[in-house]
Order: structure tokens, then sequence, then C-alpha cells
């Protein structure tokens, strides 16, 4: 995945969109790269859960509402396993389809993706693919986030 | 290259041609992205829209052709563009095949190439129904499959000027 945050001037222009870099939770040099940035003890998925509580109602050309706050709540709850699991995702997005998007991509296999999607209506659908099977999409409830990551961890890392 | 004064290029203009629906199988259909849209080697399955999705066919047009906007000046020159092939659109994403999905050759004045990618309900095209309403799981199976389908033609330029900037309020 080519979004990797390495420096200062990619961390700017980067914090100007919906993406989020691919990263150790547990980077020293990151953190302490964000800590001089912000001055401020938020991690990095807290600041870009921020940056779509900031996208505008205009966000996408047609009628496409932005995250609101229950897809940004579970979105953060989720990445708040992520973070105590430490498997960091690849990419944190704004949906075309209104809500939150969580992905993932295999280090070993770049066509392993997966991903988690957390709706404004309050939906939670997940998702794997690895271009040649079927990909499976199946919808999960609020008690079987922590369940379904950690599925998603093992079809990544595998 | 011959180009208009806002540099579109001269063979965008539609003129006195024709709707042509004969679409084979192998020709690509060209989407432009912004930098947040991709991941890895795919267009993001979350930046996929549904049920219409505006694409610029291979048969009159040349890749870059997308980062000209329809009824624009604008030349979005840092997008990326992604690619896949008409046999590449998903036939059905549901075991009753009620959703059906269909590529349409819809001219603009200004972009001959432009096409869109139809959903049908029971044969009804999201545009004839009023209320065409489709799971969230539907639509994420269509993006899905299409997602695992595309390819990135050509990456885009840079982040810093990428048009969704205007995204974010400060």
């Amino acid at each position: 995945m080519a979004c990797f945050i390495t420096s200062e001037n990619q961390y700017s222009t980067s914090s100007k969109v919906t993406e989020i870099a691919s990263r150790s939770f547990s980077n020293g040099s990151y953190n302490s790269h964000l800590s001089r940035q912000r001055q401020n003890t938020k991690s990095w998925y807290e600041i870009k859960i921020l940056e779509l509580k900031k996208l505008s109602q205009n966000w996408q050309d047609t009628e496409v509402n932005p995250p609101n706050n229950v897809s940004l709540y579970w979105a953060s709850e989720a990445l708040e396993v992520l973070r105590k699991i430490d498997f960091p995702c690849d990419r944190i997005a704004a949906s075309v389809d209104e809500g939150v998007c969580i992905s993932f991509v295999s280090k070993k296999n770049k066509n392993k993706y997966a991903d988690i999607e957390f709706f404004n209506n309050s939906e939670i659908i997940a998702a794997k693919s690895d271009r040649v099977l079927p990909p499976k999409i199946w919808e999960i409830s609020i008690d079987e986030i922590s369940n379904t990551l950690e599925e998603i961890r093992e079809y990544i890392e595998l | 290259m011959n180009t208009s004064n806002s540099n579109r290029p001269l063979r965008m203009f539609q003129e006195d041609r024709g709707i042509d629906n004969n679409f084979e199988p192998e020709e690509l259909l060209y989407r432009r992205f912004c930098p947040h849209e991709i991941l890895g080697d795919r267009l993001a399955p979350d930046s996929i829209k549904f049920p219409d999705w505006s694409v610029n066919r291979e048969k009159y047009s040349e890749p870059h052709d997308v980062q000209f906007p329809s009824g624009s000046n604008q030349v979005y020159l840092c997008c990326g563009i992604a690619g896949f092939s008409v046999a590449d659109i998903p036939c059905k994403v549901d075991t009753q095949g009620i959703f059906t999905f269909n590529i349409e050759h819809n001219p603009k004045f200004d972009n001959y190439a432009h096409s869109e990618l139809i959903t049908y309900k029971n044969g009804v095209s999201g545009k004839e129904l009023k209320n065409f309403k489709v799971s969230n799981t539907i639509k994420k199976t269509f993006r899905q499959l299409l997602s695992d389908k595309s390819r990135i033609i050509s990456e885009p330029s840079s982040t810093g000027n990428c048009i969704n900037s205007k995204q974010i309020i400060n």
C-alpha cells in the first residue's frame, strides 16, 4: 500500500484528505512525530476520526452525507479494538454509501483485502476478498465487532 | 495533441456523433480517482458509487480524458486513472438475480465517451424507479466485486493539490 506516512511533508499533505496511512500502533517514531506535530496525546486514529467529523455536507459532488455520529462512534470503537490487538489498518475513509470504512490489505499477498464498514444507519458490514474466490460479505452486530476484527486479522496475516 | 482553449482534447467533443451502445467485453472503462480513493492497486470499494457510476469508454477516448470533467473547464491533473473492462461488470450480486447491471453510452457534448454503469432492479433502472431501495449488503457486494476487478492505470500525481481537500472544513 502506497499511503505510508514517512515524513512531515507527507503528513501535512495527507492530512487534507480522508485517508489514513498504514503504520504500527507501536511505532515510536511516528508517535513522537505526531507529538511534535499536534502537541497533544491524541492517537493517530483519533485525529483521523476528527478529520472525518469535519467533512462538509457536500464532500461528494452528489447527495452523499458525510459520516454521522453513529458511524463515527462505532468506527472509533473498532479502532480502539485494533489498537488493543496491535493490528493497524491501512486506510480509514468516509464511504460514498454514508459511513466510515476501515480497510486492510495483506503485506504478503496484495490481492487479499478486507474491510469493515460502519454505516450512518447503524448497520455494520464486513468484507473479505482475494480477487479469486467470490468475496465474502456479511452483516455483523455491535457485539461481533471484536470477533470480526480478529477474523479479518487472521485472514490478512495468514 | 490538439486541444481546445480549455485544453480539452478535441476528440472529446460529441459534435454530430450519436449514441453507440455496442460495447465489446474487452473494452476498457476509465474512471478518475483521488489519492485517498485507492488502496494498493485497487479502487477502494467505499469510493465506488452505487447505483449509477460515470466512466469513459476506451472506444472513444484516451485514459487521461477522464481528467476533464464534463461541463467544466477544470482539469483534474492531480487525479489518477483506474480501469476495468466491460466483462468485469458484475452480472448479478444477489442469488435471485433481482439486481442486474449494464453499461450504457451516455455522451455529453464535451465528452463523447461518457458512459454510465446502470443498476436495474427487476429490469427497471434506478432512474425510472421512484423508490429505488437497495440494501447495504447488495451495494457492498457490487462495490467489492468491481473493486476486485479494478486496476490502476495511472497513479495520482500528488496529494497536495487533491481536489478533495475541499472536503474538509478548516
